[in-house]
This record gives C-alpha cells, structure tokens and sequence, in this order.
C-alpha cells in the first residue's frame, strides 16, 4: 500500500514536473533557432565592432581595438556627408511618400468603382525585383536617351544630367525609391480608409463640418494608428536604402548620393575594414531603435489620447 | 424648429427605382416614426431628409427652406445614429462640443451649454470619459447630447435603440418620448420594432417596399389599417388573417373562408368577392356560438393575460385572453369573431373594403 502511494507520487512528481515544464521546453525549438540566427549574429557583431580582424596566412587574427574603431569613425572623412545625406534622404523620400500614399488612399476610397483594380495596380512597384527598378530607372535616367530628358526635350528643356550631377544625384533616388514605395504606404493606409467608422463620418457631416474639417478632425485621427505603422516601417527600411542608390549611382558622384547603407559595404567590403564597419553597424541600429521607440511613443499617445 | 416637407420624393440607384411618389408633412414639434420592415426605405427617407442621400426627383423642404441642394451641415439638422457614431478620439465633452465649436461659439457659451445638456442626460460624471469606457446605454445617451446641444431646427433618429438591449430599449424609449415633451422639437424616429412606433409616435407612417402604406396616429392605424400589410405589420400578436369570399351583401355579410367556416360581418361588401378578413387576437372569444372550430396548440401565459394559439381549417389563429380564463393545450375549441371588428382587405390588391370604424 504504502509502496503504490510513494511510487504514484513519485510517478506523479516526474509526470507532473514534464507537464508543468512542458511548455516551456516545447519553445525550446524556437529558442535555439533565434538563437542561431538572431542572436549569435548579433553577439558576433558586437565583438566585431570592438575588435580588429586581419587575415594573416589563411586565418583569422581578431585583437581587441575598440579605441582604434572608435577613432577610424571619427576620421572617417564619407562618414559625416553620408549621415547627412541618409537624414535627408530619410526625411524627404518619407514624408513625400507619407503625403502622397495618404492623399492616393483617401482619393480612392472614395471613389465608387475601380477600387480593386487602383489596388492590383499599386501593387506592381512592390512586385518589381529592386535590381529590376534600379535597371529600368538607370535606363529612363540615361543623359542621351532616357525617358526623362526625351520629354524634357520634347518641352525644349536640355538634357538634364539626372544621375552625375551633384545636386540631383540624391533626389534621383529619392524618386524612384518614391515611385517604389507610394504603393506600399497606400495599401497600409487603403485598408484604413475602408475600415472608418461610415455613421462616425456622417455624424461630422451632419454636425457641421465642412469636408478639410472633416478631414483634420476626425478622418486623420481615426487613421492615426494606420499612419504610425506605415510611417515606421518606412523611415526603418529608408535608413537602410541600398539597392536603388547602390545600381543608380554607386552613391556618387563624389559622396554626394552615399547612404549609411553603402558606406557600410564600402567599408565592409571595399576597405575591407571589419571591425569598424561592425561598430558603424552597431550604431545604425541603436539609431533605428531609437526610432522605433520614438515612433512607438508617438503611436501610442495617438491610440489612447 | 422646423416643418418637414417631402414632396414626390423618388430614388434611383442607376435605373433601379427604389422609392417613388413619397409625400409626407411633419409639422412642426411632431414626433413623427418610420416604420417598416428592413429594406423598406425608412432609413433612405431619413437619409435623404439629412442630406446623406441624394434624392433623384422631388422636394425636401425644412422650415420654409428647400434643402434638395444643400450639404448636411447647411441643414441645421442633428441625427441620432444605430451605431451611436461618437468620435471615438474624443472624449464625452468634445462629443459634445464638436458641432458647437465647428460654429465658432464662444468657450464659455459651449461649456455652459454642454454642462446643461449633461445634467439633463445625466451624463454630467461621464464628460471626461472616452466612448471606449462607457456602456451601450450611456453612449447612447451621449449620442442623444450631441444632438441636443446645438439646438437645431429637427432630430433625425436612425434606429437609435436597436444595439441596446430589452430592459435599456424600454427605458430609452420612455426617456426619448419625455424629452420630446420637454423640448417640442420637431422628431423623426425610424425603427423597424411597431411597439417602438406605436408607444413613442405622435403620428406613424408606415412603410413597404418604398411607399407609404398609412400615415396616421398609431391608434388609428391600428384600428383602421388601410392596407392588409399595414394590418399585419402593426400589432403584437399579429393579427389573424382568414382568406375568403362574401356570401350575403347588404348592411351585413358573411364570410366564407377556404376552410369552412362562416364570419358574419358588418360591413357591406359585394357578393362574391374574394377577401381577405381580418381581426385582431383580443376580438375573437372561446364560445360555444363560434364557427371557427379548432385544437389549441400553444398557450403562452404572459401575466396579465394570456394568448392562446389555436390550430384551425383556416391555419393558426391568435387569442388574447384574461388570466380568469385556462385553456389546455389540446382542448378542441369553437371560436367567435366580433363582427364589428372584422376588417376586409381586397385578396388581390390587400387594399382595406370595409370602411367602418373598427374602435376597440
């Protein structure tokens, strides 16, 4: 008797331990994936960033250098205009692409017929392969026979040097990183827009507001979640733009198109300068986090006002 | 406050005519209720009178103004919606303030007014509070507040109880119909629930399938429903409905409905002429004089009184009776129509043929 109660305890003891640590062990398939690919990488890179790696007769040699890494980036002459022009690039590809993805999802909700096909045909420009853009604008971009300096001439404008220019270099890219995602925005905020409240709507009309009112006051603060998501995800994948500016203009001329992104492949694979590039790395995303937490913020005193 | 004129109002979707031929005068300070089954109209109609729905041909007059061309916000019309329709990222007082303060009223004025309004709706605790954080009953009463505040020339109410449940629906209705009394401003109520009609009207207009069937007050209609709809549609029970054809003519008749038996009538019909006849559950009694026989299927004991189905040759006929009297399901039956209380519908047309007074 008092063996079947000890062994039904213990039994009990085990069995029960199993199911009670059971889902936790049952996350252990995922814990070791994240591990391996988002966290050991992650780990890697910040000794990267502290260290120097040199290749010497087919090996490695890493040496703890975080002061040489940190002064490579103060004396990195790309740096500054580089961080200067990703700012810019930043603010102006997505507030231009904020303004217009909003006032697209707005004009198209409120049309009565077409809404799927304006929808199918937003979705083109996500579809198209980045390379595929980069090569389709270089071409339209071209000095002698683009697209765009035939239409300027066409209007008795002169060939415009789109991509070699100093000035315009950077708003080239941010034109065709515009073309490229208006859609992405637009489809966020298209959803939104078919999602509003229709009596909360009719209520504003009815209570006197005029059609700019009714946008200020209501329709823009019903959509302001919506806005927050697609602002975010923009001005993250913005700061990390490479594919446009590294096939238009390899960042140039000069440095006058450089991103973050491409400075970072220069340094990584043109400078072969590891352990800087990890550092500069490392700084990208504490200043993307910041972001995110700013946005986040932002988000939030607009879902509970 | 305001008269409300439509005049030979139609609407189209494309070349679908959905509404046609409407006439309807509210006077001013009436309480008048839409009601109809849904898809009716009544929500269109009232729609059309905010200036949410365009009209295709016709007249809306408010006051002495036509309003075909002019924007909801050009109307001074305030409405109540199913939804309740608050701004969800304002809080009550802002509800509240919005169209006030869209007119440019003066701070103080707007504080004030909205600080009366939220006495009267009780809603005075509730200002700061988000709709998120209030009850379906209370964002109901907000909605009412926002509609009342700015004092305009006629309330539109879309279904405004429908979301709320039984007890609160009874209590709002109660509510509704005393501010009425207090403010006199011209109403106009939709709802699909007759009892609604009936209890908060000061006149109904019924509604079917883009018309209006009968406008009237809600005794009235019911007593004397114009049509056969009119006299399904109204009423809880509905009202019984034996198809027939009238055997003697003259100052009185009888009816020979398709199972058998005979209603004497009082109405004066022609000979032979297919009917419809009509009568409400509290005009027909257990009697042993009866014609209509049948089995009692269900009873249903309500309190006060008690209906009382009963399955007949001429399909289920409804009775009201007093608590004294306890029928058994199962008991065969005879059943006697008070002949004063029979009304006759056209078979085809379902329009009403007798023309008497059928009062309770």
């Amino acid at each position: 008797m008092r063996r079947t109660v000890n062994q039904a305890s213990r039994r009990r003891g085990f069995v029960g331990w199993l199911n009670s640590t059971f889902k936790h062990w049952s996350l252990l398939p995922a814990v070791i994936v994240f591990v391996v690919l988002s966290v050991y990488p992650l780990v890697n890179l910040l000794r990267m960033s502290v260290s120097t790696i040199e290749f010497k007769g087919g090996n490695e040699v890493w040496s703890f250098t975080p002061a040489r890494n940190w002064s490579a980036m103060l004396s990195d002459p790309g740096l500054t205009p580089t961080i200067y022009n990703t700012l810019l690039f930043v603010a102006v590809a997505v507030t231009v692409e904020m303004v217009l993805g909003l006032g697209l999802a707005l004009l198209v909700g409120s049309m009565t017929r077409g809404k799927g096909l304006m929808r199918t045909i937003m979705i083109v420009p996500i579809l198209v392969p980045p390379v595929a853009i980069g090569s389709m604008f270089k071409l339209m971009f071209n000095h002698d026979f683009g697209l765009f300096n035939e239409i300027l001439a066409a209007i008795g404008i002169g060939p415009v040097s789109w991509l070699g220019s100093t000035s315009l270099a950077l708003w080239s890219v941010v034109l065709v990183d515009v073309w490229h995602w208006v859609p992405f925005v637009f489809l966020i905020l298209f959803a939104a827009v078919e999602g509003l409240p229709r009596e909360v709507l009719e209520a504003g009309r009815v209570d006197g507001a005029t059609r700019w009112q009714l946008l200020w006051r209501v329709t823009l603060p019903l959509l302001a979640p919506a806005i927050t998501v697609a602002f975010l995800f923009r001005a993250i994948l913005a700061f990390k733009a490479f594919d446009e500016v590294f096939l238009l203009t390899g960042g140039g001329p000069g440095t006058s198109s450089e991103l973050l992104s491409l400075h970072l492949f220069k340094v990584f694979f043109e400078q072969n300068q590891l352990g800087y590039g990890a550092m500069l790395s490392v700084f990208t995303i504490v200043g993307v986090l910041m972001l995110l937490s700013l946005g986040r913020r932002i988000a939030g005193a607009a879902a509970a006002p | 406050m305001a008269a409300v004129s439509v005049r030979n109002v139609e609407k189209r979707f494309g070349d679908v005519s959905v509404m046609r031929g409407i006439d309807l005068d509210i006077a001013d300070g009436e309480f008048a209720v839409l009601v109809g089954a849904s898809g009716c109209g009544k929500s269109t109609l009232l729609r059309m009178i905010a200036g949410l729905e365009s009209i295709t041909a016709g007249d809306i007059v408010i006051g002495d103004q036509r309003v075909n061309d002019l924007e909801p916000r050009e109307r001074d019309i305030a409405m109540v919606f199913q939804s309740y329709a608050l701004y969800p990222h304002l809080n009550v007082r802002d509800n509240m303030s919005f169209s006030l303060k869209l007119r440019r009223k003066a701070a103080a004025d707007i504080a004030a007014q909205v600080e009366q309004t939220a006495n009267v709706l009780n809603l005075a605790h509730l200002l700061e509070r988000f709709p998120r954080q209030l009850s379906g009953g209370q964002r109901q009463r907000v909605a009412m507040g926002r509609a009342i505040v700015r004092h305009p020339k006629v309330f539109l109410f879309d279904e405004p109880l429908s979301n709320l449940d039984a007890q609160l629906r009874i209590a709002m209705r109660t509510e509704i119909r005393a501010l009425h009394q207090r403010l006199g401003a011209t109403s106009i109520y939709v709802t699909h629930d007759q009892v609604e009609a009936m209890t908060m009207a000061d006149r109904m207009v019924v509604m079917n399938a883009g018309r209006i069937e009968q406008i009237g007050a809600p005794l009235d209609v019911y007593d004397v429903p114009q049509t056969l709809y009119v006299a399904r549609f109204i009423g809880a029970p509905s009202i019984n409905v034996l198809e027939g054809s009238v055997e003697a003519a003259g100052p009185t008749g009888v009816v020979n409905t398709k199972g058998g038996a005979r209603i004497a009538i009082e109405a004066g019909v022609e000979q032979g002429r297919r009917v419809s006849a009509a009568f409400r559950p509290e005009h027909v009694d257990i009697s042993e004089a009866g014609t209509l026989c049948g089995k009692i299927n269900v009873v249903e004991n309500l309190g006060p009184e008690t209906y009382v189905f009963v399955d007949t040759t001429d399909g289920r006929v409804c009775l009201v009776l007093d608590r004294s009297q306890r029928p058994r399901p199962g008991d065969e039956v005879k059943l006697a129509v008070h002949p004063e209380h029979v009304h006759l519908f056209d078979a085809d047309t379902g329009l009403r043929l007798s023309s008497g007074c059928a009062g309770p």
